[in-house]
């Protein structure tokens, strides 16, 4: 897992710093020479340090240091104390390990131990060198030694994922957050590889077998950037403590906050530095801010010097901003003016004079408008790229061009052709004509070059004397320079238009995509379907494969197996969309972060809240990869999928609340059912069995057998009424499981007859059964439960001796069963309701019945998918019938002959 | 029926016990109380009875662990008592050699129609199979392998036949869909019990003048059917 939080440090981590710090007397320092992966130098620049100790006059000691018979790493040893090593027998293996204890008695000033991550041969102190290395600080010792980032705790997973190689030798992180010094030993993985290459890391087999597995450019990069992220973390902690140490003199939260407008340009890096200075004598925090233009199409190189500028001022603490906008000077002010932004720092323009009166610089443009900020405008470092020129638009092709020398070209015909009968400055014209087709379809430089061809043109082959450069009266060069004038404004006009028309189409397309989007969502519930949706559009919107992850309960993300995409992006992309989880921020290609990935990852977030899902996209163009205006609909597309989702974990919430909330209505009542409902019959039977036992001789034959009818009755009424609260509690509880199988109707009525035969006291039951009628799919049980509880209602609500009729009919592929009685029939507007749980109407009332009843009919014949409807007989009484599904044909029989 | 049957009761909730106490009792049967699994376990072994009701639900030991048990000594006859909603124990407990069950509540009526035909089927010796059974109209002749109702001879098909004998082997008694296809094919086959749900239907429609509030062919949801003897 990564840190939540990037930038802050741990709390915990810096108490004990300070801690560590106050009670530095008797506590040794440790110094870490901290490497992305092994080969960097570490043990070459720790013996350096050494060295430098020996130099100044200090004593330190090697405890151990692994030279893996690098020769100039031996060579550093020179001078140097090393003492022996502690051999141990393991399994016939002699062992050389470092030999704690006697550093502790020869307890010298500084002492050497490399790699922090091994572990010690059994039967050793401690199991780790780390544990050695605590020891030794204890005891006063100050240590240097050395460790790679991927024996960090907290980064094991991820390098296990990037690498697909798993590290065992780990170090706790508080281990490097106490360290008193971490010096980084940076080596750029191309240099990194030259040196495997040489045989300076490994040596023989080792090192093409090392090269093969884990050396890989792509995992150098991952490594590398792991490595500088986690130090520029302990940098920030560095100067927090430090901060905290100054005490009030200054205060951490700052007046001034300053703004650096970054570009991919190398004279970037030195505002990025420039800014950081001032910020720190300000004591200000500072934000590093990208503005790209719709028109700057940055090639991939270019994306790379940005991502290298942005991540440099990341490492020195600034904030890092990506915007996009079609006017860069308009775009950086409103945002600085939304961050109360008090100085911005911009490149020094180095265009000729002459063009700023063509176009301003945007750094014109700031300074003029910055109001009451202060602009700070810094010279390049002899690049003559600066920030405006780099965000312009670099068309390397040739075509634009060759268009403008054709359109040239073709003007001096026509003007050919008209020359003997027209005027000069009708020639004129034909050149405009030809400069501002130029502009219509051709880039900015081109037009310039059709604008300058076209007057010498105009010169050469038309004003005399003709056919030279030279002109007949001065006057001509006052007609040149207005005709210049005239088509550099023309042009330049007509090429704002298109740009224009550009952008609204753009702006169009946006719209359209976003319109639809939200459209379909608008429809869909469930995160899965929405994820899918978006997905889609995302998919459709960029031509390109659209994946997604989803978070578990654990917050680990999970790639989401509904993508459209043919197959699951690789474990490292799953790895980079658990960053983009945990940081709720891009990351991927193209987005300077974990660049070394395919896909570029978006975090599906509303507002502060933590993401809730990511997704991932391949750019259309692997070469370009996401272009800034591509980047901006990609993240529009994702805010309203999770908006959606929003709405969608709200609804769904609302909706647990109000299943609770009819849970809660279930209990109330199962209670008032037991306190009240039951104890009127309980009432009863209590009373007729007491009268029974007291009075036993005098009470009449008749009367006896009455009390001890409404005593069975009355048990019958209770049992009833309990078994409903039951079957509702249970059907409730964990939903109903379906046993369907095919069903004989006479069957399953037969079944409910059967059960209610002794309530029945020789009442007329007509059953209306077609023998050839379908078999139904149904469960056994629930469906005669049904069909009890119908019978039961019918005797219940209509007159004794009342005839009830059951009838069943195919209509369709159902199959319909009624139940019809003679009673009062129901209620007006009572045909729904009465469905209801805990509706009772006057009769049911009467009846003294819970109103479960038929809640738990409609509820099982629901999960049938079939339905129950209640109506008014014209004859009085009321119906109710269930349509279920007829089985699919009846049961295939062995064959079998007639006897 | 025989008078004296001594009849062992294995059930935890006295009320019960008590009402069967004072209904068998009237019925001139001898009763023996167990109040646990274990009890009755030994009782059943020292007494001897001529009958056992077990309740499923019992303090000590599973109601039909119990059942097995017994079964590993005596071939009494065993009603079981048991719950509503639990018809997956009823079919384990017929399946494990029970000889019949009734569902609480229960009336008096039905369980004394129930220790009757026990005791009957109990009492008829082995090697002596039924040879006819005559229930209303209906006669069934096991030897000659006829069907009659009032109008006649009625012709079923021979799968008909077979699972109409079955039902009149174990006449008055419940027969579980396992015994069921056991007994007609000799295996027990998944999609089979709709065969059977398929026979019983075309026998009622032969053999019931109102198939569906059948006299004789009683459908005993999920647990089986049974051949219903009018005395």
């Amino acid at each position: 897992m990564i840190p939540t939080s990037e930038n802050r440090p741990n709390p915990d981590a810096l108490l004990a710093r300070l801690a560590g710090e106050s009670r530095s007397a008797g506590r040794g320092r440790m110094k870490v020479f901290f490497g992305a992966n092994a080969g960097v130098g570490k043990t070459y620049a720790m013996l350096e340090a050494a060295q430098a100790l020996l130099r100044a006059g200090r004593v330190p000691v090697v405890g151990v240091v692994e030279t893996h018979g690098r020769k100039d790493t031996q060579g550093l040893l020179d001078g140097l104390e090393v003492l022996p090593r502690r051999t141990t027998d393991h399994r016939g293996i002699t062992l050389g390990e470092f030999d704690l204890d006697g550093a502790l008695t020869r307890s010298p000033q500084v002492i050497l131990v490399d790699e922090l991550a091994h572990t010690n041969a059994p039967g050793s102190r401690h199991e780790k060198r780390w544990q050695d290395v605590a020891e030794l600080l204890n005891a006063g010792i100050d240590v240097y030694t050395t460790v790679n980032v991927q024996h960090l705790e907290s980064l094991n997973d991820i390098v296990t994922e990037i690498t697909g190689v798993k590290v065992r030798e780990t170090v706790p992180d508080q281990v490097l957050e106490q360290a008193d010094e971490i010096v980084l030993v940076d080596l750029p993985p191309q240099e990194m590889l030259q040196r495997l290459r040489e045989g300076k890391v490994y040596t023989g087999t080792q090192a093409a077998r090392a090269a093969d597995g884990f050396f890989k450019t792509g995992n150098l990069l991952a490594l590398r950037e792991l490595a500088l992220r986690f130090v520029a973390k302990r940098v920030n902690v560095d100067v927090q403590v430090y901060r905290n140490a100054q005490g009030d003199r200054k205060t951490w939260a700052t007046q001034e906050r300053l703004i650096v407008a970054v570009g991919p340009s190398p004279s970037s890096a030195k505002l990025v530095r420039a800014t950081k200075r001032l910020a720190a004598s300000l004591g200000g925090e500072w934000i590093a801010l990208s503005v790209t233009t719709p028109q700057s199409q940055m090639n991939r190189a270019a994306r790379e010097r940005l991502a290298e500028n942005q991540r440099l001022a990341q490492s020195l603490g600034a904030e890092i901003v990506s915007l996009s906008g079609s006017d860069v000077a308009e775009t950086i002010l409103t945002y600085a003016r939304d961050r109360n932004v008090t100085k911005i720092i911009a490149g020094k323009p180095v265009l000729p004079r002459w063009r700023e009166l063509l176009r301003p610089s945007p750094v014109d443009r700031l300074i003029r408008e910055s109001g009451d900020m202060d602009v700070y405008v810094i010279r390049g470092e002899g690049d003559s790229a600066s920030q405006s020129r780099s965000l312009r638009p670099s068309s390397a092709s040739k075509k634009p061009y060759l268009a403008a020398l054709a359109c040239v070209a073709l003007s001096s015909a026509v003007a050919w052709v008209m020359y003997p009968f027209f005027e000069l400055p009708d020639l004129i014209m034909i050149y405009l004509v030809g400069i501002t087709t130029t502009a219509l379809f051709a880039s900015r430089g081109a037009t310039l070059l059709a604008t300058a061809l076209g007057v010498m043109a105009f010169n050469v082959l038309f004003v005399p004397p003709r056919f030279t450069v030279d002109v007949e009266s001065p006057h001509y060069l006052l007609t040149f320079a207005v005709m210049f004038v005239v088509a550099t404004v023309i042009s330049s006009l007509t090429l704002r238009l298109r740009q224009q028309v550009v952008l609204a189409r753009e702006s169009e397309r946006r719209t359209v995509i976003l319109h639809r989007l939200s459209r379909r969502l608008a429809a869909l519930r469930g995160t899965e379907s929405i994820i899918r949706a978006a997905l889609d559009e995302v998919a459709l919107a960029f031509q390109t494969q659209a994946f997604a992850f989803l978070p578990d309960p654990s917050g680990k993300v999970v790639y989401f197996s509904g993508c459209p995409a043919a197959l699951p992006p690789s474990a490292k992309e799953n790895a980079v969309a658990q960053w983009v989880y945990s940081n709720a921020l891009p990351a991927g290609a193209g987005t300077g972060t974990l660049d070394s990935s395919t896909l570029t990852h978006v975090p599906i977030r509303a507002g502060e809240d933590s993401p809730m899902a990511v997704v991932a996209v391949m750019p259309p163009n692997q070469s370009t990869g996401m272009q800034p205006d591509q980047m901006e609909l990609l993240n529009s597309l994702c805010a309203q999928a999770a908006l959606s989702l929003q709405v969608d974990r709200l609804e769904h919430m609302r909706s647990l609340a109000q299943a609770e909330a009819e849970t809660e209505r279930l209990r109330s009542s199962v209670l008032s059912t037991v306190s009240h409902d039951v104890r009127t019959p309980i009432a009863s039977i209590q009373g007729c069995a007491e009268s029974l036992l007291e009075s036993e001789q005098v009470i009449a034959p008749e009367t006896r057998r009455e009390l001890l009818r409404t005593i069975a009755d009355e048990s019958h009424r209770i049992s009833g009424m309990i078994s409903n609260l039951l079957d509702m509690t249970r059907l409730e509880g964990d939903g109903l499981h379906l046993n369907l199988v095919p069903l004989p109707v006479d069957e399953v009525i037969g079944a409910a007859l059967a059960a209610v035969e002794p309530r029945l006291s020789g009442r007329a039951v007509q059953v209306q059964i077609p023998s050839t009628i379908a078999f139904v799919s149904a469960d056994e049980i629930l469906i005669q439960h049904v069909l009890l509880n119908l019978l039961e209602n019918a005797i219940k609500y209509s007159p004794d001796r009342s005839p009830i009729e059951v009838i069943a009919r195919e209509e369709g592929d159902s199959v319909i069963l009624e139940v019809a009685d003679h009673g009062p029939g129901l209620e007006p507007g009572e045909e729904l309701v009465i469905f209801e749980k805990f509706h009772r109407g006057k009769a049911g009332q009467k009846a003294g019945g819970v109103g479960l009843g038929l809640a738990i009919c409609k509820a099982i014949v629901d999960a049938h998918g079939g339905q129950i409807t209640a109506r008014n007989n014209d004859h009085g009484g009321a119906t109710f019938a269930v349509s279920l599904r007829a089985a699919d044909g009846l049961v295939d029989l062995p064959r079998e002959e007639e006897p | 029926m025989s008078q004296h049957v001594r009849i062992l009761v294995i059930e935890d909730e006295a009320p019960i016990r008590r009402f069967l106490r004072a209904s068998l009792e009237a019925q001139q049967h001898r009763l023996t109380e167990a109040t646990t699994g274990q009890e009755g376990l030994s009782l059943a072994a020292t007494d001897a009875p001529d009958l056992i009701l077990l309740d499923l639900g019992l303090p000590d030991i599973e109601g039909l662990d119990v059942l097995r048990r017994l079964r590993e000594f005596s071939a009494v006859p065993i009603i079981i008592l048991s719950a509503r909603g639990k018809e997956r124990d009823k079919i384990d407990a017929l399946d494990a050699g029970a000889d019949d069950y009734l569902t609480k509540p229960f009336n008096v009526g039905e369980l004394s129609a129930r220790i009757r035909v026990a005791l009957r089927h109990a009492a008829r010796p082995a090697d002596k199979p039924t040879l006819r059974v005559e229930t209303g109209d209906l006669v069934i002749d096991l030897e000659n392998r006829q069907v009659f109702l009032a109008e006649g001879e009625v012709r079923l098909t021979p799968n008909e036949y077979r699972i109409l004998a079955v039902l009149a082997k174990y006449a008055g008694k419940v027969v579980t869909q396992n015994q069921m296809m056991t007994e007609v094919w000799g295996s027990i086959k998944p999609g089979q019990e709709h065969h059977v749900r398929v026979y019983m239907h075309q026998l009622r429609q032969k053999l019931e003048a109102e198939p569906a509030r059948p006299r004789y062919l009683i459908t005993e949801p999920w647990v089986g059917y049974r051949l219903k003897v009018e005395e």
